[in-house]
Protein backbone atom coordinates (compact mmCIF):
# COMPACT_ATOMS: atom_id res chain seq x y z
CA UNK A 1 0.00 0.00 0.00
CA UNK A 2 1.32 3.38 -0.90
CA UNK A 3 0.54 6.73 0.58
CA UNK A 4 -2.05 9.04 -0.90
CA UNK A 5 -0.80 12.57 -1.18
CA UNK A 6 2.72 12.76 -2.50
CA UNK A 7 3.86 15.13 0.19
CA UNK A 8 1.87 14.00 3.17
CA UNK A 9 4.02 13.97 6.25
CA UNK A 10 4.90 10.63 7.77
CA UNK A 11 5.29 9.88 11.43
CA UNK A 12 8.31 7.82 12.40
CA UNK A 13 6.50 4.49 12.78
CA UNK A 14 4.72 4.77 9.46
CA UNK A 15 7.83 5.95 7.73
CA UNK A 16 10.00 3.15 9.07
CA UNK A 17 7.36 0.56 8.18
CA UNK A 18 7.12 1.95 4.65
CA UNK A 19 10.86 2.01 4.24
CA UNK A 20 11.13 -1.57 5.37
CA UNK A 21 8.47 -2.43 2.79
CA UNK A 22 10.77 -0.81 0.24
CA UNK A 23 8.36 2.02 -0.48
CA UNK A 24 10.39 4.27 -2.73
CA UNK A 25 8.01 7.15 -2.35
CA UNK A 26 8.58 7.17 1.39
CA UNK A 27 12.31 7.08 0.84
CA UNK A 28 12.17 9.98 -1.59
CA UNK A 29 10.11 11.93 0.90
CA UNK A 30 12.74 11.36 3.58
CA UNK A 31 15.51 12.38 1.21
CA UNK A 32 13.69 15.59 0.35
CA UNK A 33 13.25 16.33 4.04
CA UNK A 34 16.82 15.81 5.08
CA UNK A 35 19.35 15.63 2.29
CA UNK A 36 20.00 19.34 1.72
CA UNK A 37 20.58 20.11 5.38
CA UNK A 38 22.62 16.95 5.84
CA UNK A 39 24.99 18.28 3.20
CA UNK A 40 25.29 21.64 4.93
CA UNK A 41 25.83 19.83 8.21
CA UNK A 42 28.52 17.57 6.77
CA UNK A 43 30.33 20.61 5.42
CA UNK A 44 30.74 21.77 9.02
CA UNK A 45 33.15 18.88 9.44
CA UNK A 46 34.66 18.48 6.01
CA UNK A 47 35.06 21.62 4.03
CA UNK A 48 35.36 19.90 0.69
CA UNK A 49 31.94 19.79 -0.99
CA UNK A 50 32.60 16.56 -2.87
CA UNK A 51 33.78 14.84 0.28
CA UNK A 52 30.74 16.11 2.17
CA UNK A 53 28.53 14.65 -0.53
CA UNK A 54 30.31 11.34 -0.23
CA UNK A 55 29.82 11.34 3.52
CA UNK A 56 26.11 12.01 3.16
CA UNK A 57 25.74 9.32 0.53
CA UNK A 58 27.52 6.83 2.81
CA UNK A 59 25.13 7.86 5.55
CA UNK A 60 22.13 7.04 3.37
CA UNK A 61 23.63 3.66 2.58
CA UNK A 62 24.11 2.98 6.29
CA UNK A 63 20.55 4.12 6.99
CA UNK A 64 19.09 1.79 4.36
CA UNK A 65 21.22 -1.09 5.54
CA UNK A 66 20.76 -0.51 9.23
CA UNK A 67 17.09 0.40 9.35
CA UNK A 68 15.89 -3.10 10.18
CA UNK A 69 18.13 -3.03 13.23
CA UNK A 70 17.20 0.50 14.31
CA UNK A 71 16.02 0.16 17.89
CA UNK A 72 14.03 3.39 18.05
CA UNK A 73 15.61 4.66 21.21
CA UNK A 74 15.70 8.02 19.46
CA UNK A 75 13.74 9.50 16.59
CA UNK A 76 14.66 8.41 13.10
CA UNK A 77 16.04 11.85 12.33
CA UNK A 78 18.29 11.86 15.41
CA UNK A 79 19.54 8.41 14.49
CA UNK A 80 20.32 9.50 10.93
CA UNK A 81 22.16 12.59 12.14
CA UNK A 82 24.16 10.58 14.65
CA UNK A 83 25.32 8.29 11.83
CA UNK A 84 26.13 11.34 9.76
CA UNK A 85 28.06 13.03 12.58
CA UNK A 86 30.15 9.91 13.10
CA UNK A 87 30.92 9.50 9.45
CA UNK A 88 31.70 13.17 9.00
CA UNK A 89 34.00 13.15 12.01
CA UNK A 90 35.86 10.12 10.68
CA UNK A 91 36.17 11.70 7.24
CA UNK A 92 37.50 14.89 8.81
CA UNK A 93 40.10 12.90 10.70
CA UNK A 94 41.12 11.09 7.53
CA UNK A 95 41.50 14.44 5.84
CA UNK A 96 43.55 15.48 8.88
CA UNK A 97 41.17 18.16 9.75
CA UNK A 98 40.47 18.82 13.35
CA UNK A 99 37.13 20.29 14.08
CA UNK A 100 37.33 22.36 17.20
CA UNK A 101 33.66 22.58 17.99
CA UNK A 102 34.37 23.60 21.52
CA UNK A 103 36.43 26.59 20.43
CA UNK A 104 34.11 29.49 20.91
CA UNK A 105 36.41 32.15 19.59
CA UNK A 106 36.80 35.64 20.99
CA UNK A 107 34.40 37.72 23.04
CA UNK A 108 33.26 35.11 25.50
CA UNK A 109 29.67 34.17 25.11
CA UNK A 110 28.21 37.31 23.62
CA UNK A 111 25.94 36.54 20.70
CA UNK A 112 25.90 40.16 19.56
CA UNK A 113 29.03 42.16 18.84
CA UNK A 114 29.81 44.21 21.98
CA UNK A 115 30.61 47.19 19.74
CA UNK A 116 26.94 47.53 19.01
CA UNK A 117 26.31 48.68 22.56
CA UNK A 118 27.25 51.83 24.38
CA UNK A 119 29.13 51.68 27.64
CA UNK A 120 25.85 51.82 29.55
CA UNK A 121 24.56 48.72 27.76
CA UNK A 122 22.10 50.47 25.46
CA UNK A 123 22.05 49.83 21.72
CA UNK A 124 24.49 52.24 20.08
CA UNK A 125 22.20 52.65 17.09
CA UNK A 126 18.48 51.91 16.94
CA UNK A 127 17.15 48.58 15.76
CA UNK A 128 15.34 49.35 12.53
CA UNK A 129 11.91 47.81 12.12
CA UNK A 130 11.51 45.12 9.52
CA UNK A 131 9.26 47.32 7.42
CA UNK A 132 9.95 45.35 4.34
CA UNK A 133 7.90 42.50 5.80
CA UNK A 134 4.99 43.40 3.54
CA UNK A 135 2.46 40.81 2.42
CA UNK A 136 4.19 40.73 -0.95
CA UNK A 137 7.45 39.90 0.71
CA UNK A 138 5.89 37.19 2.76
CA UNK A 139 4.48 35.62 -0.39
CA UNK A 140 7.97 35.79 -1.80
CA UNK A 141 9.17 33.86 1.23
CA UNK A 142 11.39 31.83 -1.02
CA UNK A 143 13.68 34.81 -1.30
CA UNK A 144 13.84 35.21 2.46
CA UNK A 145 14.76 31.60 2.82
CA UNK A 146 17.48 31.94 0.21
CA UNK A 147 19.00 34.75 2.26
CA UNK A 148 18.70 32.79 5.50
CA UNK A 149 20.17 29.73 3.86
CA UNK A 150 23.08 31.77 2.54
CA UNK A 151 23.70 33.15 6.02
CA UNK A 152 23.65 29.64 7.49
CA UNK A 153 26.22 28.51 4.94
CA UNK A 154 28.48 31.40 5.94
CA UNK A 155 28.37 30.69 9.67
CA UNK A 156 31.50 29.41 11.36
CA UNK A 157 31.41 25.62 11.24
CA UNK A 158 30.49 24.84 14.82
CA UNK A 159 27.71 27.44 14.80
CA UNK A 160 26.35 26.07 11.56
CA UNK A 161 26.29 22.52 12.87
CA UNK A 162 24.47 23.57 16.03
CA UNK A 163 21.95 25.80 14.25
CA UNK A 164 21.08 23.11 11.73
CA UNK A 165 20.51 20.53 14.43
CA UNK A 166 18.68 22.81 16.85
CA UNK A 167 16.59 25.05 14.66
CA UNK A 168 16.29 23.40 11.30
CA UNK A 169 16.04 19.82 12.53
CA UNK A 170 14.55 20.80 15.89
CA UNK A 171 16.67 18.54 18.06
CA UNK A 172 16.90 19.39 21.75
CA UNK A 173 19.96 20.92 23.38
CA UNK A 174 21.27 17.82 25.21
CA UNK A 175 20.92 15.70 22.05
CA UNK A 176 22.84 18.25 20.01
CA UNK A 177 25.57 18.60 22.62
CA UNK A 178 26.07 14.85 22.72
CA UNK A 179 25.98 14.49 18.92
CA UNK A 180 28.71 17.07 18.55
CA UNK A 181 30.66 16.12 21.63
CA UNK A 182 30.45 19.55 23.25
CA UNK A 183 29.06 20.78 26.54
CA UNK A 184 25.49 21.99 26.75
CA UNK A 185 26.74 25.43 27.70
CA UNK A 186 28.89 25.65 24.58
CA UNK A 187 26.06 24.35 22.52
CA UNK A 188 23.88 27.18 23.77
CA UNK A 189 26.49 29.87 23.13
CA UNK A 190 27.07 28.62 19.59
CA UNK A 191 23.33 28.57 18.97
CA UNK A 192 22.83 32.12 20.20
CA UNK A 193 25.58 33.44 18.03
CA UNK A 194 24.35 31.58 15.00
CA UNK A 195 20.80 32.85 15.42
CA UNK A 196 22.01 36.42 15.90
CA UNK A 197 24.06 36.21 12.69
CA UNK A 198 21.18 34.88 10.64
CA UNK A 199 18.94 37.59 12.06
CA UNK A 200 21.52 40.21 11.03
CA UNK A 201 21.63 38.84 7.51
CA UNK A 202 17.85 38.97 7.22
CA UNK A 203 17.81 42.44 8.67
CA UNK A 204 19.75 43.71 5.70
CA UNK A 205 16.88 42.91 3.38
CA UNK A 206 14.03 43.38 5.82
CA UNK A 207 14.70 46.95 6.80
CA UNK A 208 13.01 49.30 4.41
CA UNK A 209 15.42 50.23 1.63
CA UNK A 210 13.06 52.86 0.27
CA UNK A 211 12.96 55.06 3.30
CA UNK A 212 14.79 57.79 1.44
CA UNK A 213 12.67 57.29 -1.66
CA UNK A 214 9.41 58.97 -2.67
CA UNK A 215 6.81 59.30 0.00
CA UNK A 216 5.06 55.98 0.47
CA UNK A 217 2.99 56.61 3.54
CA UNK A 218 -0.13 54.53 3.63
CA UNK A 219 -3.27 56.59 3.61
CA UNK A 220 -4.84 56.70 6.98
CA UNK A 221 -8.23 57.94 5.82
CA UNK A 222 -10.27 57.92 2.65
CA UNK A 223 -10.22 55.17 0.08
CA UNK A 224 -6.52 54.63 -0.08
CA UNK A 225 -5.18 51.15 0.45
CA UNK A 226 -5.07 50.38 4.10
CA UNK A 227 -3.04 47.77 5.75
CA UNK A 228 -4.28 46.33 8.98
CA UNK A 229 -1.89 44.93 11.49
CA UNK B 1 18.64 44.67 32.75
CA UNK B 2 20.31 46.50 29.87
CA UNK B 3 19.84 46.08 26.12
CA UNK B 4 23.07 44.17 26.02
CA UNK B 5 21.78 41.81 28.70
CA UNK B 6 18.65 41.30 26.62
CA UNK B 7 20.69 40.48 23.53
CA UNK B 8 22.52 37.85 25.56
CA UNK B 9 19.33 36.25 26.81
CA UNK B 10 16.99 36.71 23.84
CA UNK B 11 17.69 33.32 22.35
CA UNK B 12 17.19 31.47 25.64
CA UNK B 13 14.08 33.53 26.24
CA UNK B 14 12.62 32.39 22.92
CA UNK B 15 13.44 28.80 23.83
CA UNK B 16 11.50 29.41 27.07
CA UNK B 17 14.51 28.34 29.06
CA UNK B 18 15.03 31.47 31.17
CA UNK B 19 14.43 31.32 34.88
CA UNK B 20 11.24 33.00 36.02
CA UNK B 21 13.18 35.84 37.56
CA UNK B 22 15.17 36.54 34.39
CA UNK B 23 12.11 36.19 32.23
CA UNK B 24 10.25 38.80 34.24
CA UNK B 25 13.23 41.16 34.18
CA UNK B 26 13.52 40.74 30.43
CA UNK B 27 9.81 41.32 29.89
CA UNK B 28 9.97 44.45 32.01
CA UNK B 29 12.77 45.72 29.82
CA UNK B 30 10.88 44.91 26.63
CA UNK B 31 7.97 46.90 27.96
CA UNK B 32 10.00 50.08 28.01
CA UNK B 33 12.45 49.50 25.14
CA UNK B 34 11.31 49.57 21.52
CA UNK B 35 14.72 48.56 20.19
CA UNK B 36 14.81 45.39 22.23
CA UNK B 37 11.19 44.64 21.37
CA UNK B 38 12.16 44.82 17.73
CA UNK B 39 15.29 42.80 18.24
CA UNK B 40 13.52 39.97 20.05
CA UNK B 41 10.64 39.96 17.54
CA UNK B 42 13.10 39.82 14.65
CA UNK B 43 15.01 37.00 16.27
CA UNK B 44 11.71 35.15 16.72
CA UNK B 45 10.82 35.75 13.06
CA UNK B 46 14.23 34.42 12.08
CA UNK B 47 13.63 31.23 14.03
CA UNK B 48 10.21 30.79 12.48
CA UNK B 49 11.68 31.13 9.04
CA UNK B 50 14.51 28.71 9.70
CA UNK B 51 12.13 26.18 11.24
CA UNK B 52 9.77 26.35 8.31
CA UNK B 53 10.49 23.28 6.29
CA UNK B 54 8.77 24.37 3.11
CA UNK B 55 12.12 25.08 1.61
CA UNK B 56 13.30 21.56 2.30
CA UNK B 57 14.53 20.20 -0.92
CA UNK B 58 17.14 18.41 -2.83
CA UNK B 59 18.17 18.60 -6.42
CA UNK B 60 16.30 16.03 -8.45
CA UNK B 61 19.40 14.36 -9.72
CA UNK B 62 20.61 13.58 -6.21
CA UNK B 63 17.15 12.39 -5.23
CA UNK B 64 16.99 10.07 -8.25
CA UNK B 65 20.44 8.72 -7.58
CA UNK B 66 19.61 7.93 -3.97
CA UNK B 67 16.27 6.42 -4.96
CA UNK B 68 18.06 4.16 -7.44
CA UNK B 69 20.38 3.09 -4.67
CA UNK B 70 17.38 2.40 -2.46
CA UNK B 71 15.74 0.26 -5.17
CA UNK B 72 18.90 -1.69 -5.76
CA UNK B 73 19.53 -2.34 -2.11
CA UNK B 74 16.21 -4.17 -1.87
CA UNK B 75 16.89 -6.58 -4.71
CA UNK B 76 18.71 -9.21 -2.74
CA UNK B 77 17.55 -10.22 0.69
CA UNK B 78 19.81 -9.43 3.56
CA UNK B 79 23.05 -8.75 1.77
CA UNK B 80 22.32 -5.44 0.13
CA UNK B 81 25.55 -5.10 -1.72
CA UNK B 82 26.34 -2.14 0.43
CA UNK B 83 28.56 -2.46 3.39
CA UNK B 84 27.45 -1.14 6.67
CA UNK B 85 30.17 0.38 8.73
Amino acid sequence: MTSGAADAAYDDDTLIARLLERDERAFRWLVRQLHGMMLAFARSFVRDAALAEEVVQETWVAVIDGLARFERRSTLKTWIYSILANKARTAAQRARRTVAFSDLGPAGGDPVDPDRFMANGHWASPIEPWDAMTPERIVAGQHLWTVARGAIELLPEAQRAVLILRDVEEQDGPTVASLLGISEGNQRVLLHRARASVRDALSKIMTDPQKAGPDKKTTQTGQGPRRQS
Amino acid sequence: MTCRDVSRRASTYLDEDLSLRERLALKAHLFICVNCRRYVAQLAATLNLVRDRQWAGVDEEAEDRLAAMFRQSGKSDGGSGFTCT
